[in-house]
């Protein structure tokens, strides 16, 4: 250990040595009481963490605690939280409405005319105009016929 | 469950409102990194006090990180009011508090990562190793990040008093 190291240790670390990391703490305490530069850089360093001793907070809230454990013991160890209760009511309502879209789908799909060129000559102009012209009929009323 | 929570709770709310400066936030971050135990607690691998505690300390971190790049800024600290207080003591109490604004307000002007190592090494007490391990760097540069931290809130600290 010499001054520098000694220095930069407190820099780091702070005036209190058994903060200090284990392996530096018996040459840094053999330095400090050796050298009066030691005691002055230590001093330094103590008012420091003093200041900064100052700022205190707020301890927990005893509500905030029951409601930890609360959430803890309703819920299996383990089990992560997109398995949580309010999670499957979001999953269900998501997964009504995806069935709800495919129903209407199938329903445009299964209401619509057979490609046939008689029947889709009546409404071939419609088809061909609308977002499902992937019927197979074209403007033509032929089978095929779309590009 | 019991013995957990009231052992941790303390230590995770004091870190989150050290970073955020906000009660109700810091409580949510504090619920929500018990959560965070639950859903591990099926396949947590016991290495030790040291290890689990590192590990808490740095999903804290964590939250209190995405909830400060939400917000949109890097300073933590939300304003306190002032209050006025007449009852015994209270002067006392009025320094006390004034001490602690004014180390709020120099930590709150740190750089993030030297605000970190400040707030694990010296208020939470982690050991060097483990507060590098949370901050995922080396303990030469938690050293770094700690000396220049320091400088600064001596220049600051001392000017202010």
């Amino acid at each position: 250990m010499d001054r520098n190291r000694f220095a930069d240790l407190a820099a780091a670390y702070g005036g209190d040595l058994s903060r200090w990391p284990i392996a530096e703490r018996a040459g840094a305490e053999a330095w400090l009481t050796s050298s009066p530069e030691a005691a002055r850089i230590i001093a330094v360093h103590q008012r420091l963490d003093h200041w900064l001793n100052n700022y205190v907070v707020e301890a927990a809230r005893p509500d905030l605690q029951r409601r930890i454990i609360t959430e803890a013991v309703s819920r299996p160890r383990g089990l992560p939280s997109m398995l949580a209760p309010w999670r499957w009511s979001m999953l269900g309502a998501g997964g009504a409405l995806a069935a709800g879209l495919a129903a209407g789908v199938l329903f445009v799909v299964v209401a619509a005319p057979p490609a046939e060129p008689s029947r889709s000559a009546e409404f071939g102009s419609v088809y061909a105009r609308s977002s499902f012209g992937d019927l197979g009929v074209g403007m033509d009323g032929a089978p095929g016929g779309g590009d | 469950v019991h013995a957990l929570v009231s052992q941790k709770l303390p230590r995770i709310l004091t870190l989150a409102l050290r970073m955020l400066g906000d009660v109700a936030e810091s409580e949510d971050v504090a619920q929500e990194a018990f959560l965070r135990i639950w859903r591990r607690a099926g396949d947590w691998r016991g290495d030790g006090g040291a290890r689990f505690d590192t590990w808490l300390h740095t999903v804290v971190l964590n939250l209190c990180r995405d909830r400060l790049r939400r917000r949109g800024r890097e300073k933590p600290f939300a304003e306190t009011p002032e209050r006025a207080d007449e009852t015994p003591g209270a002067e006392a109490r009025v320094q006390a508090d004034q001490a602690s604004s004014l180390v709020r307000a120099a930590l709150a002007e740190l750089p993030e990562r030297q605000r970190e190592a400040i707030m694990l090494y010296h208020y939470q007490e982690l050991s060097n190793q483990d507060a590098a391990t949370a901050l995922e760097v080396s303990v030469e540069a938690l050293e770094s990040l700690l000396s220049r931290a320091r400088r600064t809130l001596r220049a600051r600290l001392h000017g202010m008093a």
